[in-house]
């Protein structure tokens, strides 16, 4: 297991147990992954990436 | 884990320090403000976290400006910051801590290398769990942080004491990210978006449509069913109920054709793609005929001269006229002679010498060449008008653009106008070119025939004129004719649509060809409500954490400010959370009040105190310390009390606590000695600030100093000597306190060498001295006077002597409020 599987924060960890969404786990992760000035738009980015893989999804419909 | 001792090194106020023994349960500094008692407090800060949360809220202001603050402004180049601990932990072992500041990162401050017991580590290696949940210095200028804030930073605030502050920055770059993704949206969105409005525009009016256009413009999308519903009613339009979803595009497409075409073609008199390709190549005709005309004309013209002057072409004139003056006698006779001198064999003889002659039969070819370019050219040109073929409007087309505006003629009379133009100009032209054609066809006969010759070359000329006239007209009218349509267009367009049943047809293909931007909007949206939902249930998980904190916490915040408060009628009861902020509330004798505006300056300190020490005090905290920094700053007598007695009390008795405190108050430090004598204590001084940094010495009160002096004059003599010898640095003492009290700022030079003028004009340099003190004081300087002391007969004074001076400096450090 690499380093970026781990969530560091035990708050965090608690979170993302304990709320069950799955886009909460990957948002935890890109903020974790981000420098601490840039952790917005990290979260941002992992956005980003979740809806080009919405709109392929919908052009392959 | 305790602290034993530390070193701060270049670190904030601090030069080349060194240690400063903190083995106690209870350590007291007491210093004025500005001699570096914070530097120590943010040393330990530091030395922990590696930041302080002075310089982190600096840099929510500037980091710039705060930059580079962690190190002392006088550190030598080369010179490391650094502080240097040894603390004790649980089990009683001893270890030696160094934070330095990373040589490369100085300029940007912000990076710093941890040892621990001379390697590099955190304290996790120790065991020890540093949260910022546990945080053990208490800074009276942050206590009230939380309370004056808006909503959201006093729940960030109070978050962060308890160690939730990653969830918070969580949801807050969750926040950001999702703000940024839904004001910025993708470069695709922003084009989706500007295609479906412009469908929706399209649906204006038309029922059927009416409740989908309005969802939409809502963006709110279910795709496959509002794209069932959108089929069902193309499937209506087309009245056929077999189109497959791919073909509904192509026949909506070729209904709306059909349907505006039965209204009005517009088409039909919209002008040729290719129409300005073909004006083009009329201007290119016209100017190649009108240059081989113009060829024409000169070589008509040097024909002419040429056939003149190859024979007598004025002679022949002359007799021809001659003999038409007896034309019906004999053709042949001269009127002059009466002779036939120019019968028909001489007229023969002379038009076979002309036609022989090389100069004009070049002369000739050269005309006929002409003749055949100019034919040529115009016969392209005639051509080129042929193929223009629109603007042509037919009657009927006149009288459906006159009926569809029938309301308004003047919409459609200047496009009618200019269609007639264009047609006008079009027959003119092509008339005057099939003359054309026919007269070059006459050119070399008529040149033949003297007579008819002499009109020749005036005919070119008009033809030109004629050619240029008739081609530019053509130009002209077409040329202006395409603004003119354009003009009207959307006009005559809206009018034709505005039939209904375009309209529908019209409406629906717009929507139906957008899916694929509906597809990326609805993807879009969706998007955003699922992150508006996570942002949701995060805030759910941080208001349960709260509640779980509060009900476990609360009763201790409520027990500590109750200690500070008792009894109280007027009070803090607790705490609630709510979406984005945290309630704090009160009571004012059982009726219920929010906390931050109704209770005192001072209840609120003690508020922020009871928060904090609750943090300082968790059970699982690693630190068995708290360091308060000027705590009771701005509190009223009262709570003050309190808080020295019960409550630093209750840390050193019950919770077992180091407890560090630092206060530029003498009084305080003081008064907390004599209430917590009993318990291991040491008590420091920072008697001066330096360039070097603070000076911090073992603290003995002035009291205690005049009660030695008071002593040794009661001794023998050597004891008495040194009484008086003792009086210089207590006299040098009470002008550094009282200058400190009345300015606020330390002496700026030392007083160890003065003389005794320069001590006294110290003296009278403060503010609120009076005369009279200046006097007494003049005289208790020089009975102080080392130089004095050397002087030949100079006796050690007595006890009376030396106690008239003690009781002048006690009844002045009292009055001056320097002792109680």
């Amino acid at each position: 297991m690499s380093d970026g599987d781990v969530i560091h924060s035990p708050v965090l960890r608690e979170l993302v147990r304990r709320c069950e969404r799955p886009n909460i786990e990957s948002f935890v992760r890109a903020f974790e992954r981000a420098d601490e000035d840039n952790r917005a738009t990290g979260v941002n980015a992992r956005i980003v990436e979740m809806f080009e893989a919405l709109v392929d999804e919908a052009d392959q419909d | 884990m305790r602290l034993i001792r530390i070193r701060p090194t270049y670190f904030r106020g601090f030069g080349a320090s060194g240690w400063i023994n903190l083995d106690a349960d209870f350590v007291l500094v007491f210093g004025p403000n500005g001699f570096g008692k914070t530097s120590l407090a943010e040393a330990i800060e530091w030395i922990i976290y590696g930041k302080t949360r002075r310089r982190e809220k600096g840099n929510t202001f500037s980091r710039l400006e705060y930059r580079g603050s962690y190190r002392n402004v006088h550190a030598p180049d080369g010179a490391a910051t650094s502080v240097c601990a040894v603390v004790r932990i649980a089990d009683g072992t001893e270890h030696a801590i160094e934070r330095t500041l990373r040589p490369s990162q100085q300029r940007s401050d912000e990076d710093s290398e941890l040892l621990v017991d001379g390697s590099v580590a955190s304290f996790a290696s120790l065991g020890l769990e540093v949260n910022e949940a546990f945080y053990p210095i208490i800074v009276q200028h942050g206590l009230q942080d939380f309370i004056h804030a808006r909503p959201i930073d006093r729940r960030d605030a109070i978050s962060a004491a308890f160690g939730l502050e990653p969830l918070i920055q969580f949801k807050g770059a969750l926040e950001q990210a999702r703000n940024s993704f839904r004001n910025a949206p993708p470069t695709v969105v922003l084009g989706a978006r500007d295609r479906l409005r412009d469908g929706l525009i399209r649906t204006t009016g038309v029922d059927c449509l009416v409740e989908l256009a309005t969802r939409w413009r809502q963006h709110e999308f279910a795709l496959n069913a509002d794209y069932e519903e959108l089929l069902e009613l193309a499937q209506q339009e087309l009245d056929d109920d077999a189109v497959a979803p791919e073909d509904v595009a192509d026949r909506l497409e070729q209904r709306k054709v059909e349907l505006q075409a039965a209204v009005f073609d517009l088409d039909a008199i919209r002008p040729s793609e290719r129409q300005e390709d073909l004006l083009r190549q009329l201007d290119s005709d016209r100017e190649e005929t009108a240059d081989a005309l113009r060829t024409l004309g000169t070589t008509t013209e040097a024909f002419l001269e040429q056939s003149a002057s190859v024979y007598t072409d004025e002679l022949l004139r002359f007799w021809e006229q001659g003999l038409s003056l007896v034309a019906d006698r004999n053709n042949d006779m001269c009127p002059m002679c009466e002779s036939e001198t120019l019968p028909a064999t001489k007229r023969d003889e002379l038009r076979s010498r002309i036609e022989n002659n090389q100069q004009y039969r070049d002369a000739r070819r050269a005309l006929l060449s002409a003749v055949s370019r100019a034919t040529e050219t115009a016969q392209a040109l005639s051509l080129a008008v042929s193929a223009l073929t629109h603007p042509h409007m037919s009657n009927d087309q006149k009288e459906r653009l006159r009926n569809l505006f029938a309301d308004d003629q003047t919409v459609v009379q200047p496009l009618i106008e200019a269609a007639d133009l264009c047609t006008r100009s079009k027959d003119t032209a092509t008339r005057n070119f099939s003359r054309m054609i026919n007269s070059l066809g006459r050119v070399a006969e008529r040149v033949e025939h003297s007579r008819a010759r002499q009109h020749v070359s005036r005919s070119i000329v008009a033809m030109r004129t004629r050619v240029d006239s008739s081609a530019r007209g053509i130009l002209d009218a077409w040329r202006a004719y395409a603004p003119v349509v354009r003009a009207v267009e959307d006009t005559i367009i809206a009018r034709i649509s505005s039939d209904a049943s375009i309209r529908t047809v019209d409406a629906l293909l717009q929507l139906w060809s957008a899916k694929a931007h509906v597809k990326v909007l609805a993807a879009f949206n969706g998007l955003l409500a699922e992150t508006l939902g996570d942002m949701q249930a995060v805030e759910r998980f941080i208001q349960v954490k709260h509640t779980e904190l509060f009900e476990s916490r609360g009763a201790e915040i409520q027990s500590w400010y109750d200690e500070m408060c008792p009894g109280a009628d007027v009070r803090y009861t607790g705490m609630e959370a709510v979406t984005d902020t945290i309630k704090l509330y009160a009571e004012s004798f059982g009726q219920r009040m929010p906390a931050a505006p109704c209770l005192s300056h001072s209840q609120l300190n003690c508020l922020g105190l009871g928060v904090y020490i609750t943090c300082g005090t968790t059970p699982n905290s690693p630190f068995g310390f708290l360091v308060f920094d000027d705590p009771v700053q701005s509190m009223d007598d009262d709570h003050c009390e309190s808080f020295m007695e019960r409550v630093i009390g209750r840390l050193l008795d019950e919770a077992g606590e180091q407890v560090i405190v630092l206060s530029h108050l003498e009084p305080v430090t003081n008064r907390l000695h004599r209430l917590h004598n009993h318990h291991r204590l040491l008590k420091y001084k920072i008697d001066q600030f330096r360039r070097t940094g603070p000076s911090i010495v073992t603290y003995e009160p002035l009291e205690t100093e005049i009660r030695e002096i008071q002593v040794m004059a009661d001794g023998n003599e050597e004891n008495r000597k040194l009484a008086v010898q003792k009086l210089r640095p207590t006299i040098e003492r009470i002008v550094r306190e009282l200058h400190v009290k009345e300015t606020g700022q330390p002496l700026d030079h030392s007083l160890a060498r003065a003389t005794a003028a320069d001590l006294l004009r110290a003296f009278t340099q403060i503010p609120n001295t009076v005369p009279q003190e200046h006097q007494r004081f003049r005289d208790t300087v020089g009975f102080a006077d080392p130089s004095h002391h050397t002087e030949d007969g100079w006796q050690v004074p007595t006890k009376p002597q030396i106690l008239t001076h003690v009781d002048r400096l006690r009844q002045l450090a009292r009055q001056k409020g320097l002792i109680e």
